[in-house]
């Protein structure tokens, strides 16, 4: 929920892949297709050689304001306000450097991997140390603690990540398949050589360990694994020091108030900065506080506009980036200051998902016909998005942002129109009337947003007999109902785990929409046998995966997603609704670089230089 | 209160009446008159509050019951044609929706620095200004209910003078108490404006609940455009989404009592979703009734019975009751509250009357214990009493004794704390709304005002907040000061403990 | 029956009252269709991950058993570890480090009522049916009625628009400065210091000034309460017979008023003062959250919202707790102030 570069308060909730640092090795992001974006005048800036800042620490906090937080051990942490901060206290071997979507090396220096990629050896820096006094350089020891921790820790949220996704080579016991402690098949060679080896061949090992849960911490710090002791508590790593090799070591964390970093100093740190002398986080999540807080009173860096306070007519566009990223400025504020702006394009979809099995098909129809996207992005969003038509945002769509608007064309229900009459039409021809309306529960979790979109569609349906009962629940009780194939119609979001369409494209594979699997992947129960559609998503997606070949495969490839998408408008599984486009923006004095597409929250902040305030 | 039970057998009030009929029919002629005015809207109302639909559903639902089911619609469809009768102070006589007349205002002055402008307008009452025509309407209806209202007192002086066969009850008292009990008539007369605001809220909106909240989009508003000098139409949910109150500047607002661009009067202004403040909180004052009155009725017959049977059994029944009630206070009232609705969200229970059934049914379970506690003493009291004991000894059963001789002192009490209780109700609904607990949305609750208008507090669109708000103050205020008046009424040397002060509070909300 | 036979029959009775709270929290967590699990893993859920979560929290056993194990835990004070909220903090320390603050909070919203609400009753019912009565009963009645939200949201916003609304009074630099209008900030830092064993006026000084408005909100319907009790209270006395004696024999108006009538109008206000509890409690969640203030009741509304049972269970059962043994010291508190309350009706 909390999203740490965004200002605006983000609204809407997506859900991601189990690993969402899984990326193609080689794809690189939406950039490419910029230039034919043809509603805009703009175009790209040159790329410029981004100046190194003078290796010098000010005085200066950088103060920002965060969610609850639920624990600062990595390998527990499962929300993005904790990964925030854990990932300015610990450093992993790789890293997505300003959240941009391609990663570099960190605490290594090099890897290489075997022919088959399964045997991968990982050469780690000399010059780099962690950020408490009792412990010095970090070792292939500490990094082969680290992992095996994540393995098999009881306090670990995410064993899957090494022991399923990377695959490193393991043991397992008992019927339920339970890890053997000790069995991960990794070593350290030498002081600075981990050699790991994995069961299966994995094309995105850099992107999998840049994930925070796979930090590296001082080998025997804590004993919650077998053969070590702990060095300290549990409560005392997780809470008061936890020691990592990141540019940050921790101050205060006083749960639920505030949370405050600070720097090392600037020669110790193996990488840029940090130009600040720490980074404060006020702890808080509701409007009025957080406006009043940042922007009223000046207390943050950053100011945080909340809806009600958020004026489109404020923003001015300038420019548009190397990396396709409008900037400008934003105000004045409340507070007399205009603030440095910029836009960064999210690749992912916003959609209502439709439970084939609960619902009719003819009040998907009637649903789709009234929804108006552009309505809902002019009257609710209120902010830059684009409408879609698609699930596959256009950056990634087969052929580009032209094929996109090409194929939307055919866009069966009327793209940005509200068509109540023809809703009427077909819930009459089913047999509904104003007396026997048709009645639709639509879950929505708690997004101001949706709940807006959620409340005009209702108001519209109702006028077509169709009855829709708004349930607002918690998100988890929502994704759990879901699970369990209970609901009727939700709203959700996804956000790109890897940039090509099938990422996408698999929540509408309809064998993994079947809510009787343990772990289905979207909660749909799209059924090849009752639905011709269904049977036709199914052959596309098999052509997608019979085609792996990263040339030749292509245009196979590509025909089964554009018929995947047509399959799902004739069903209407997911009604897609927006692309959505985050909103950043700081004080004039915070300088930085932007942040980049794939995860906002993941810019350490060593490369935060903050001037004279006004 | 005892000397009644003996004389009132004496002679039934239909021969009374019937001796001296004159008074009585003079009384009922204009009564006659009053109701005729308004036959329609009176079963209109019936028809509309209790959710009958889901009520049918689940009741017919039920093996046996679903013989009555023909029955039940008969009676429906009985009920929906009487609540066609036309009435008077009804929507169509005084219309306040239409639209300027193309061709320029009538005329315009600015006098002390304010812009007068008269339109003529064309669908209003009498072609006035759309404001003028509804206010007109408020204030006629307002009349009318307080004239009822008076006529009903008449009616008791006339009872009273000619009919009664007592001189005097210890009623009298309490009534004269009352009379002269300027706070508590302040209380009675806001409450009765309450009740008035409920049961006319069809027809006191500048529009209706099912045009402008429930239905937008099947109805079409017209308008005079003022660029193009035109009268045009256009669905009511494209103006409302045009008509936003969203902090003002760009995203638009519209405050209290003024036009929005498709010529609809808002006297309170509109909510960020450019519905009808008025109209929602007109509505909303129902849902807030009706969960209040069903919470109140649940918890006053638990802890009235309950009441009953302890004081006269006492022992084991007594202390039972004692660990129950315990056991409930224990947890605070509005951590429960809202627990049981989280918990509860999502399930059929919630989707009756939009979650307002829940909530009535919550309060209602988990109010009684203050309420048992605050009449036990009393109930406790009476029992001790010689004529209790007379009729003990005279070998009445348990129920006739506690029905004739121990209730009647009791309801006095219940009176005092219900009447506290309902302003608490009120204040608790709320805060759950305002949580984003409990009343669903599109359903009008006061608590959903002020919720949807929180993140505008600080804008120009502060009215989404603010009157809602007052209202509430205005509201919970009268109901204490209506059960002060009663209590000092009923007993002008009690002052009923901390019970009915707590429940004043809402529980912390 | 003795002073001491009634407290034990007092304490004994309530082993039910805390059986029934435990139980129905119980219930309403995990037999509800709240799923911790769910909770923690959000979108990216693994299936594994899940399962051995599961496992790890027990929560694979029969319900029955984990009812049990619940109970007994609570009996023996073990309350375990988050499972949510703080992922693995262990419940004590978390509820210790939210708790001061809303101890804070609810120690100054008990003490404004009775140095407000009480003077101002008495005022009240010394000079009954005066301009000054009216104002203040009028006054207390309506600050009662107004929702502690919408006080809270109202209070929040004015305090930090003063200058604007109050003709350039400045609430932020009004007495001491504090940039941000209400909070816990210099609380934190005034009680980390306390107990390093520096006393820092001026942090008190700000950290009070800080915690006010809250305070204010969640005390307003208790000194509505304690205003109108106290009013009607000395009305009473000052009726009453002693009173009319003690005057007769020529006490003098300042000490009858001190010396007789303050001590025994305080006696009905205990069960106000008391019954408090039950209204911070409730009104903590609402005042927090509005307020930005990451107490205890904002911990229990996240707890319960997100299925985490020790969290929630704990704090509901030390709630409860904390009612019944405040309802037990109220009884017997009165039992020592008034001779005249015998231990039969209860």
């Amino acid at each position: 929920m909390t999203d740490n570069d965004t200002t605006r308060r983000r609204f809407l909730q997506a859900t991601g892949g189990a690993a969402t640092a899984v990326a193609l090795a080689g794809c690189s992001g939406g950039g490419d297709d910029e230039g034919q974006d043809d509603t805009d005048t703009l175009t790209p800036e040159e790329e410029t050689e981004r100046t190194t800042r003078e290796q010098e620490q000010t005085d200066k906090t950088y103060r920002r304001h965060n969610s609850t937080m639920t624990t600062l051990d990595p390998i527990a942490s499962t929300d993005e306000a904790s990964g925030i901060v854990i990932i300015n206290l610990f450093d992993a071997l790789t890293n997505y450097p300003n959240g941009e979507t391609t990663t570099e090396n960190l605490l290594a220096e090099s890897m290489e991997v075997s022919d088959d990629v399964t045997e991968v050896t990982i050469n780690l820096r000399d010059d780099i140390t962690y950020n408490h006094d009792d412990y010095g350089d970090v070792t292939a020891g500490d990094v082969a603690y680290s992992f095996e921790r994540l393995a098999q820790s009881d306090n670990s949220r995410r064993a899957s990540f090494i022991l399923d996704f990377l695959g490193v080579a393991h043991e397992t016991e008992g019927e339920e398949d339970t890890y053997v402690p000790g069995s991960l098949d990794i070593e350290a060679s030498d002081e600075k050589t981990v050699e790991m080896t994995l069961e299966s061949p994995f094309h995105a090992i850099p992107e999998m360990i840049a994930y925070t849960s796979f930090s590296i911490i001082p080998e025997g710090i804590v004993g919650d694994i077998e053969g070590y002791d702990g060095d300290m508590s549990y409560e005392q790593f997780t809470q008061e020091t936890p020691v990592g090799a990141g540019p940050f070591s921790l101050e205060t964390w006083n749960s639920g108030s505030e949370c405050e970093v600070s720097a090392r100093p600037i020669d110790e740190y193996h990488g840029e900065g940090p130009y600040v002398s720490g980074v404060h986080w006020m702890i808080a999540e509701e409007d009025n506080a957080l406006y009043t807080y940042t922007v009223l009173n000046e207390n943050a860096d950053v100011p945080y506009i909340p809806n009600s306070q958020y004026d489109a007519n404020k923003v001015s566009i300038e420019g548009k980036d190397s990396m396709g990223r409008k900037y400008g400025t934003y105000g004045p504020l409340e507070n007399d200051k205009t603030v440095p702006y910029y836009q960064v394009e999210e690749v992912g979809v916003y959609y209502f998902a439709f439970n084939q099995a609960n619902t009719e098909p003819a009040v998907r129809k009637a649903f789709a016909h009234a929804m108006n996207q552009q309505q809902m992005i002019d009257e609710v969003l209120n902010g830059p998005g684009t409408t879609a038509s698609h699930i596959t945002p256009p950056a990634i769509y087969p052929g580009g942002k032209e094929a996109y608007l090409d194929h939307e064309g055919d866009y069966p229900y009327g793209l940005d129109e509200t068509r109540i009459g023809k809703a009427t039409e077909i819930m009459e021809d089913a047999g509904y009337s104003s007396d026997d309306p048709y009645e639709l529960e639509l879950t929505i979790y708690e997004s101001e947003l949706f709940a807006e979109i959620a409340n005009i569609l209702r108001d519209q349906l109702a006028s077509a007999h169709v009855d829709v009962q708004i349930q607002q629940t918690q998100f988890s009780t929502m994704l759990s109902r879901g699970r369990k194939g209970n609901l009727d119609a939700y709203s959700l979001g996804w956000i790109m785990d890897y940039p090509a369409p099938d990422n996408f494209l698999q929540l509408l594979n309809p064998p993994q929409t079947d809510t009787s699997l343990d772990a289905p992947i979207s909660y749909v129960d799209w059924d090849p046998d009752e639905s011709e559609a269904a049977q036709k998503a199914t052959d596309a997606w098999e052509k997608i995966q019979s085609n792996p070949a990263p040339e030749e495969g292509q245009d196979a490839r590509n025909e089964g997603y554009v018929s995947m998408e047509e399959a799902n408008w004739e069903d209407v599984v997911f009604l897609p609704l927006l692309h959505n486009v985050a909103e950043n923006m700081h004080y004039s004095w915070v300088e930085k670089p932007r942040a980049g597409a794939a995860g906002r929250s993941r810019q350490k902040k060593n490369v935060v230089y903050v001037g004279e305030r006004d | 209160m005892s000397e009644r039970t003996s004389i009132e057998d004496d002679a039934p009030l239909l021969d009374r009446i019937r001796n001296n009929p004159e008074p009585a029919l003079r009384w009922l002629a204009v009564l006659g008159v009053l109701v005729a005015l308004q036959v329609g809207a009176l079963f209109g109302a019936m028809m509309e509050l209790p959710p009958w639909q889901t009520i049918a559903d689940r009741l017919f639902g039920l093996p046996l019951l679903a013989l009555f089911e023909p029955v039940g619609s008969v009676l429906a469809s009985v009920g929906d044609r009487l609540a066609e009768i036309p009435t008077l102070l009804s929507r169509d006589v005084i219309p306040n929706r239409g639209h300027r007349v193309p061709g320029g205002q009538q005329f315009a002055a600015d006098i002390a620095g304010f812009t007068v402008e008269f339109w003529r307008w064309e669908g209003t009452f009498l072609g006035l200004p759309a404001a003028i025509a509804w206010a007109i309407r408020v204030t006629l209806i307002y009349l009318y209910a307080f004239a009822c209202l008076a006529w009903f007192w008449k009616g008791y002086l006339v009872f009273r003078n000619h009919y009664r066969y007592a001189d005097w009850t210890p009623a009298d008292d309490m009534i004269d108490r009352m009379r002269t009990h300027r706070w508590g008539q302040f209380g009675f007369v806001v409450i009765a404006m309450f009740f008035m605001m409920a049961m006319f809220a069809p027809a006191l909106g500048p529009t209706v609940v099912e045009e402008n909240i429930q239905e937008p989009y099947s109805y079409e508003t017209k308008y005079l455009d003022q660029e193009s000098g035109e009268v045009r139409s256009t669905l009511v949910g494209n103006a409302n989404l045009g008509s936003r109150s969203r902090g003002g500047g760009s995203n638009g607002n519209h405050g209290i009592g003024t036009y929005d661009d498709y010529d609809r009067f808002h006297p309170f202004g509109t909510l960020p979703n450019g519905k009808d403040l008025f109209t929602f909180l007109a509505a909303g004052s129902r849902v807030s009734l009706f969960i209040g009155l069903l919470a109140l009725g649940i918890s006053s017959v638990i802890a009235f019975s309950l009441a009953m049977v302890s004081a006269y059994y006492k022992g084991a029944v007594d202390l039972g009751a004692v660990i129950l009630s315990d056991s409930i206070q224990a947890m605070p009232r509005l951590l429960v509250l809202i627990g049981a609705v989280v918990i509860l969200r999502g399930t059929w229970i919630a989707d009756i009357y939009n979650g307002g059934l829940l909530l009535a049914l919550l309060l209602g379970s988990w109010g009684w214990p203050a309420m048992w506690r605050a009449i036990r003493g009393p109930s406790l009291q009476v029992v001790q009493e010689e004529w209790v004991d007379a009729a003990k000894s005279y070998g009445q059963t348990p129920r006739r004794i506690m029905r004739k001789h121990m209730a009647p002192y009791v309801v006095g009490y219940m009176l005092i704390y219900g009447s506290m209780t309902l302003g608490g109700i009120i204040i608790s609904v709320s805060g759950l709304s305002f949580l984003g607990l409990g009343i669903t949305p599109p359903t009008p609750e006061w608590g959903r005002a002020i919720d949807l208008g929180q993140s505008y507090i600080a804008t120009d669109s502060w009215h989404i907040s603010i009157v809602p708000g007052l209202l509430i103050v205005i509201v919970v205020t009268a109901f204490n000061a209506l059960g002060d008046g009663i209590r000092d009424a009923i007993d002008p040397q009690s002052d009923t403990g901390s019970g009915g002060e707590a429940a004043a509070a809402g529980g912390g909300a | 029956m003795s002073r001491w036979s009634y407290f034990a029959k007092r304490l004994v009775l309530s082993i039910p009252v805390i059986l029934f709270g435990t139980t129905v929290t119980f219930i309403a967590i995990r037999m509800g269709p709240i799923d911790p699990v769910s909770a923690v893993f959000g979108t990216q859920a693994n299936p594994d991950d899940m399962e051995r979560m599961r496992r790890q929290l027990g929560l694979n056993q029969p319900l029955w058993q984990q009812y049990f194990d619940f109970l007994w835990d609570m009996v023996t004070f073990d309350l375990g570890q988050s499972w949510v909220v703080e992922t693995n903090t262990d419940t004590i320390e978390l509820i210790k480090s939210r708790a001061p603050r809303t101890v804070w909070m609810g120690f100054w919203a008990i003490l404004i009522p009775l140095f407000i609400g009480i003077p101002l009753g008495f005022y009240a019912g010394l000079n009954p049916n005066t301009a000054g009565d009216y104002f203040a009963s009028f006054g207390g009645i309506v600050w009662r009625a107004m929702p502690n939200f919408w006080l809270a949201v109202i209070l929040l916003v004015g305090l930090s628009r003063s200058e604007d609304i109050l003709f350039g009074f400045s609430w932020k630099t009004f007495l001491v400065d504090t940039p941000q209008v209400i909070g816990t900030k210099y609380f934190h830092t005034a009680w980390t210091n306390l107990q390093a064993g520096q006393i820092q006026p001026m942090e008190w000084a700000r950290a009070t000034k800080q915690i006010l408005p809250a305070a204010v909100v969640l005390g307003s319907a208790s000194m509505g309460n304690e205003m109108r009790i106290s009013r009607t209270a000395m009305l009473e006395t000052k009726h009453s017979n002693y009173v009319e004696m003690a005057k007769a024999k020529g006490v003098s108006g300042r000490s009858l008023v001190w010396k007789h009538m303050f001590r025994n109008a305080l006696i009905p206000l205990v069960p106000v003062i008391t019954g408090e509890a039950g209204l911070l409690l409730g009104g903590s969640v609402l005042v927090e959250t509005v307020m930005a203030i990451n107490g205890i009741g904002k911990l229990f509304f996240d707890a319960l919202t997100e299925g985490d049972m020790p969290v929630a269970g704990a704090l509901m059962f030390i709630f409860i707790l904390l009612l019944v043994f405040i309802n037990i010291m109220q009884d017997f508190l009165y039992t020592i102030i008034d001779p005249r309350v015998g231990y039969e009706g209860e």
